[in-house]
C-alpha cells in the first residue's frame, strides 16, 4: 500500500473518516503539488486547514496566532513537499509540521511574555447539545454560566506542560488515536499513554468543580 | 488514581473544545492568503540575491521599489546612498585637485608656476616624467630657474627682484619688520 494513502483518523472533530477514493484523490493531490501544481496544493489546504487551525488554535488559545500558525504551517509544507517521501502519511507529515510550528512559536512567546488571550473565542456554544446535558443534568454548579466554564478550561489547558497540551489536544480535542499521536511526535505510544495519564490528572484537580 | 467517571467526565469536558471554532466564512480567503505567501515566495526565490538586498533595503526604508529595468535604483535608501557616496567621492577629488594647486604655500614652484609668470619656470610633474623616461626628447637643462630678491622694508616684504612679481605674494619667516634684510628664494631643484 502506498504510504501516502494511509488513511486518515477515523474522528477528527467528528469527521468521517477519509473513504478509499478521498485517500487516493490525497495521494494524487500530493504528487501532483510535488510537481509544482498549485491548484493541487490549494485543494490539499482547502482539505486540512480546519483540522491545522484546530490544533494550533488548542495549542495557543488564541485564534489570531492559530491563524497564522497554520497558515506557516502550510508554507512550510509547500516549501518542504518535494522531500516528502511518503515515509508517513501526508496527514501525519503535515500535523507534525503544524506541532512543531507551535512549539516553536509558544517558546519564542514564553521567553517574551505570557500572554493569553481567552476572551476572544468567537463561537458561543451554549447550544451545543453535550454542553447543555453537562451544564443543566449533571453540574452541580448550576447558576455558573458557560463562559465560566470555558475561561477554566481553556486556564487548565495552558496550565499544562507543552508536551502534555500536545497530546490532550490530539487526543481528548481532536480524537486521533495514541499511535497516530506517537507517529506525528515521533515518539512510543507507550510515552503518550503516559503524558495522556499525567496530564488528566493534573487537569482533573484543576477542574475538580466541574469534572466531578 | 482517577476514576472511570472522573476521566470520562474529563474527557467529556475536553470534548467541549472542538465547538470552538472559527465563524463561518473565517476559511474563505484562507487557501488564497497560503497560496499569495507561496507565489510570493517562488517569485523571491526567483530574483537573484544581490537584487533582493536591494529590494530588502528599499522595503525597510518604506522606499519605492523599482520593479522596472532600472534594477540599480532599489529605493530611496539606496538612491540616497548612492548620491551620498558620489558627493563624497567627488568632493575628494576636488579636494586634492585643491590641495595641489591652490593649497600650496605662496612660495612653492608650482604657485609660482600657476601663476603663468615667464621667468619663473617650475618643472610640471608631467614634465619630470616625461624627463625621466625620454631623455633624449627633453633637455633638463632648458629649464631655467631665476633667483628673486626680497628686502624687508617696514613690516612687510617687497620684491626687489627683476622678476615682476607681485608684492605682497611671499610672507616670509622671521619678517618681524625694521631692518632690510636680502633673501635669494631659489625654486624648483635648481642647484644651490
Amino acid at each position: 500500500m502506498d504510504p501516502i494513502a494511509e488513511s486518515t483518523p477515523s474522528t477528527l472533530l467528528g469527521r468521517p473518516a477519509l473513504n478509499a477514493e478521498e485517500a487516493s484523490e490525497v495521494v494524487q493531490r500530493v504528487r501532483r503539488a510535488q510537481a509544482g501544481d498549485l491548484a493541487a496544493y490549494d485543494q490539499l489546504v482547502h482539505q486540512f486547514q480546519e483540522r491545522i487551525y484546530g490544533l494550533c488554535y488548542h495549542m495557543t488559545s488564541h485564534h489570531e496566532d492559530a491563524h497564522d500558525l497554520a497558515q506557516d504551517t502550510f508554507v512550510k509544507a509547500w516549501q518542504a513537499l518535494k522531500n516528502f517521501k511518503g515515509d508517513s502519511s501526508f496527514y501525519t507529515w503535515i500535523y507534525r509540521i503544524a506541532v512543531n510550528t507551535c512549539l516553536n512559536h509558544l517558546k519564542l512567546r514564553r521567553n517574551r511574555t505570557q500572554h493569553l488571550s481567552l476572551n476572544d473565542l468567537d463561537l458561543q456554544p451554549e447550544n451545543h447539545p453535550d454542553l447543555v446535558a453537562l451544564v443543566s443534568d449533571k453540574t452541580p454548579r448550576r447558576e455558573a454560566n458557560l463562559a465560566e466554564l470555558q475561561r477554566r478550561l481553556n486556564e487548565a489547558i495552558l496550565k499544562l506542560s507543552e508536551d502534555h497540551r500536545v497530546v490532550v489536544t490530539l487526543h481528548d480535542i481532536q480524537g486521533l488515536p495514541h499511535d497516530q499521536i506517537a507517529k506525528i511526535l515521533g515518539v512510543n505510544p507507550g510515552t503518550v499513554r503516559s503524558r495522556l495519564f499525567y496530564a488528566h490528572q493534573q487537569l482533573q484537580g484543576w477542574l475538580a468543580d466541574w469534572a466531578k | 488514581m482517577i476514576d472511570d467517571e472522573s476521566s470520562k467526565r474529563l474527557q467529556q469536558l475536553l470534548r467541549l473544545k472542538r465547538h470552538e471554532t472559527p465563524p463561518p466564512g473565517y476559511f474563505n480567503e484562507f487557501s488564497d492568503t497560503v497560496l499569495d505567501r507561496i507565489r510570493a515566495l517562488e517569485s523571491e526565490r526567483a530574483i537573484p540575491k544581490w537584487r533582493r538586498w536591494f529590494s530588502r533595503g528599499s522595503q525597510s526604508s518604506n522606499g519605492p521599489i523599482t520593479e522596472s529595468g532600472l534594477w540599480f535604483v532599489g529605493g530611496w535608501n539606496t538612491a540616497i546612498g548612492l548620491s551620498m557616496l558620489v558627493a563624497t567621492v567627488g568632493g575628494l577629488y576636488w579636494a586634492s585637485l585643491l590641495t595641489n594647486s591652490e593649497g600650496m604655500p605662496d612660495n612653492s614652484p608650482q604657485q609660482a608656476a600657476r601663476l603663468g609668470h615667464p621667468s619663473v619656470v617650475a618643472p610640471a610633474a608631467s614634465t619630470v616624467m616625461l624627463v625621466r623616461s625620454m631623455p633624449e626628447l627633453v633637455e633638463p637643462r632648458s629649464v631655467q630657474f631665476h633667483p628673486v630678491t626680497v628686502s624687508m622694508s617696514g613690516s612687510s616684504p617687497e620684491l626687489s627682484s627683476t622678476n615682476p612679481l607681485p608684492s605682497g605674494l611671499f610672507q616670509l619667516p622671521g619678517a618681524s619688520g625694521g631692518g632690510s634684510e636680502a633673501y635669494r628664494v631659489r625654486f624648483g631643484n635648481s642647484p644651490r
